[in-house]
């Protein structure tokens, strides 16, 4: 079959030796650094690009898999041990994962974790395998107003699943929209919204909001609410990362449940990993025959949250690699990185650059292994990381975050850039604005307009015929339903009185 | 009615923003090229950007102000103020002097006074990146008024 001879042909290309050492390489970077209490996997991502620079873009993105896969997975030892996770998509685990640490569990926890992560993350990458082809070859069939619906379907998505306040989410995506569009149109040469200041004229690169957003922002954050912060509850870890054979039982269904719902939400643009992991803990509670555990430490509600959102993961990959079009602020950075070297994900990346596309598919797998291999016995060095004082932790994320930032261009400006949207994420968390609609505004806004431009020319300038085009209309359509079926359920849980309802979904990214 | 409501005034703001928006989008020369111009798009997004925060101040005239924790402004003032300088002096003062000095002050201001360690971890961090990025994966730092 053709599928499996270009994986043979990915495995052959990720398995020399020396990217062997990058696959590895890039599972303890993106464990790491995604330990780091406050680094999502977005800025995780941001932080290490730069680490690749110096390399060519095989191993690089050998090594980015290993950094995806590493940085999603990191999170969970935080949420686990202290009891405020870094991230959105943690959030869940530490609900009973932390819970379990307080009895004196913490060891099984973080070994559902891993074992749950690698799981989901095998299935989820067969599943971004077969999902990715199927794309492409969906792909050359659509055209320019599809990829425009496509990307309005993400937009809405992520817009109406992001937060509580809707005019807030669509502040921050027309925002990140229109900050994308910023310098020179690639179409006419135009230049856009620079104000007269020439540095703007190639554009804020994507890099640039995450630092600026998640780094300074959050250094700012934690700064401002600094009496807050002191008392912060941590449990130690005693004993080896091991299950008994009863919580190994119980975990396996958890597992492959979490994988599933994990992979399927990952695929629908817009929706993370956050959103999977609330659903699989929703999932795993109505199922469970002892519901009254949940909340006290019950191992299915770490079991299932942590394969599905590392199964998310993988999910979210698959539009970013069938169709170059990126469905969460994590992939948002992904897409950085491959317009570093020059590429653009999607089909013709399957044609041009097979070794790169099917490399990348198979050190996916080997970061998969790699991370179950060296998460356990490590993971007394990862918990030493929660050890750095969170002063001197702050100052380092900003000095590598200045590093990271002045490496892509050289450009003192860009420090600038970053510096205002530091500011503007300062003010956005604080007031509770969504940000992962921003970045990922950020860089779907040149899509948008090339697209839609393009579709306009096909259709002779008339918006209605272009939003009438089958396959347009009925991905819109999707779109909608996918906004206002969640509203309709919050509703439905505000006026029932079913929190977990009303509650659904209002968290980011 | 007042404007006492950290969403209303951030609306207004959102407003204001989106204004900046429009400003921009108008002021692009169109090329007279293609079905549909530079500026349509930036200008769509202008009036989405107003009209999310007209939507967000009406509609939080109506509910009651959030909770939001007291803010602590003299750390907050300072560590903005830290990092401007530290992007400022990035380049003019090079990497290893902007940045040790950066990571001990950031780190005073953020409420350590382990004076000591904390002077050994600036300049042994950002030793140890120097190394990494200018050596093994050449990435050419600014090297500033040090003689690099």
């Amino acid at each position: 079959m053709d599928m499996l001879g270009a994986l043979a042909g990915g495995f052959a290309t990720a398995l020399t030796p020396q990217n062997l050492l990058y696959a590895f390489i890039g599972v303890l970077l993106g464990t790491g650094v995604g330990v780091l209490p406050g680094i999502g996997p977005a800025l995780t991502i941001s932080l290490l690009l730069p680490v690749t620079f110096g390399l060519d873009p095989v191993p690089a993105f050998i090594m980015f898999g290993g950094i995806y896969y590493g940085a999603m997975y990191g999170g969970s030892t935080t949420s686990i041990l202290v009891n405020t996770p870094g991230e959105s998509s943690s959030v869940v685990t530490a609900i009973d994962g932390y819970q379990m640490a307080k009895r004196g569990r913490a060891g099984a926890a973080l070994a559902t974790a891993a074992i749950g992560s690698f799981v989901a993350g095998t299935i989820a990458t067969v599943g971004l395998m077969i999902g990715a082809v199927a794309l492409v070859g969906l792909a050359v069939r659509i055209g320019p107003p599809e990829y425009f619906a496509i990307m309005i379907l993400a937009l809405l998505s992520v817009t109406g699943l992001s937060g509580s306040s809707v005019p807030k989410a669509l502040f921050a995506t027309a925002f990140g929209l229109a900050l994308g569009l910023v310098g020179m149109d690639n179409q006419t040469g135009q230049l856009r919204m620079t104000f007269g200041i020439s540095e703007l004229e190639d554009g804020i690169d994507v890099v640039l909001g995450a630092i600026g957003l998640f780094a300074v922002g959050e250094v700012f954050w934690v700064a401002s609410t600094w009496r807050a912060q002191q008392d912060e509850e941590r449990q130690t870890l005693r004993g080896p990362a091991r299950m008994t054979r009863d919580e190994f039982g119980r975990s396996i269904a958890p597992w492959m449940r979490g994988s599933v719902i994990g992979f399927i939400i990952g695929v629908l643009p817009g929706a993370g990993a956050a959103i999977s992991s609330f659903m699989s803990y929703a999932v795993e509670r109505r199922v469970s025959k002892h519901p009254l555990e949940f909340g006290k430490g019950a191992i299915e509600g770490v079991a299932g949250p942590e394969a599905s959102n590392n199964a998310a993961a993988g999910g979210n990959l698959v539009p970013l690699l069938g169709l170059g079009i990126p469905g969460s602020g994590t992939t948002a950075v992904m897409i950085a990185a491959f317009q570093i070297y020059g590429l653009q994900p999607g089909p013709l990346l399957f044609d041009q650059r097979p070794d790169l596309v099917w490399g990348l598919i198979a050190s996916l797998y080997i970061a998969n292994v790699a991370l179950l291999i060296l998460n356990l016995p490590l993971v007394g060095l990862w918990v030493k990381l929660l050890d750095i004082p969170k002063p001197l932790l702050y100052a380092g994320i900003l000095v590598v975050s200045a590093v990271g930032v002045y490496s892509i261009d050289r450009r003192p400006s860009d420090l600038a850039v970053v510096f205002a949207l530091g500011v503007l994420g300062f003010l956005m968390r604080r007031y509770d604005y969504p940000i992962a609609p921003l970045l990922l505004g950020l860089v779907l806004g040149p899509l948008i307009d090339l697209n839609f431009r393009r579709g306009m020319i096909m259709t002779d300038g008339s918006v209605l015929t272009l939003l009438a085009r089958p396959g347009t209309a009925a991905i819109l359509a999707a779109g909608l339903i996918l906004v206002l079926v969640p509203q309709l359920v919050r509703l439905y849980g505000r006026v029932s009185g079913r929190r977990e309802l009303a509650s659904l979904g209002e968290i980011d990214d | 009615m007042t404007l006492r409501h950290p969403d209303a005034i951030g609306g207004l703001a959102v407003v204001a923003l989106g204004v900046v928006v429009l400003a921009g989008a108008l002021t692009t020369p169109d090329a007279q090229f293609g079905v549909v111009g530079p500026a349509v798009l930036p200008s769509v997004f202008g009036i989405l950007v107003v009209l999310s925060g007209l939507w967000l101040t009406a509609v939080s005239l109506r509910a009651d102000p959030p909770v939001i924790e007291a803010l602590d402004a003299r750390p907050l003032t300072l560590a903005v103020t830290a990092v401007a300088l530290y992007f400022a002096a990035f380049v003019p003062l090079g990497f290893i002097v902007s940045s040790v000095a950066f990571f001990f002050g950031l780190s005073w201001i953020l409420g350590s006074r382990a004076v000591l360690r904390d002077a050994v971890a600036s300049v042994g961090f950002v030793l140890a990146l120097y190394v990494l990025f200018e050596r093994l994966l050449t990435v050419d730092l600014p090297g500033g008024v040090l003689p690099l």
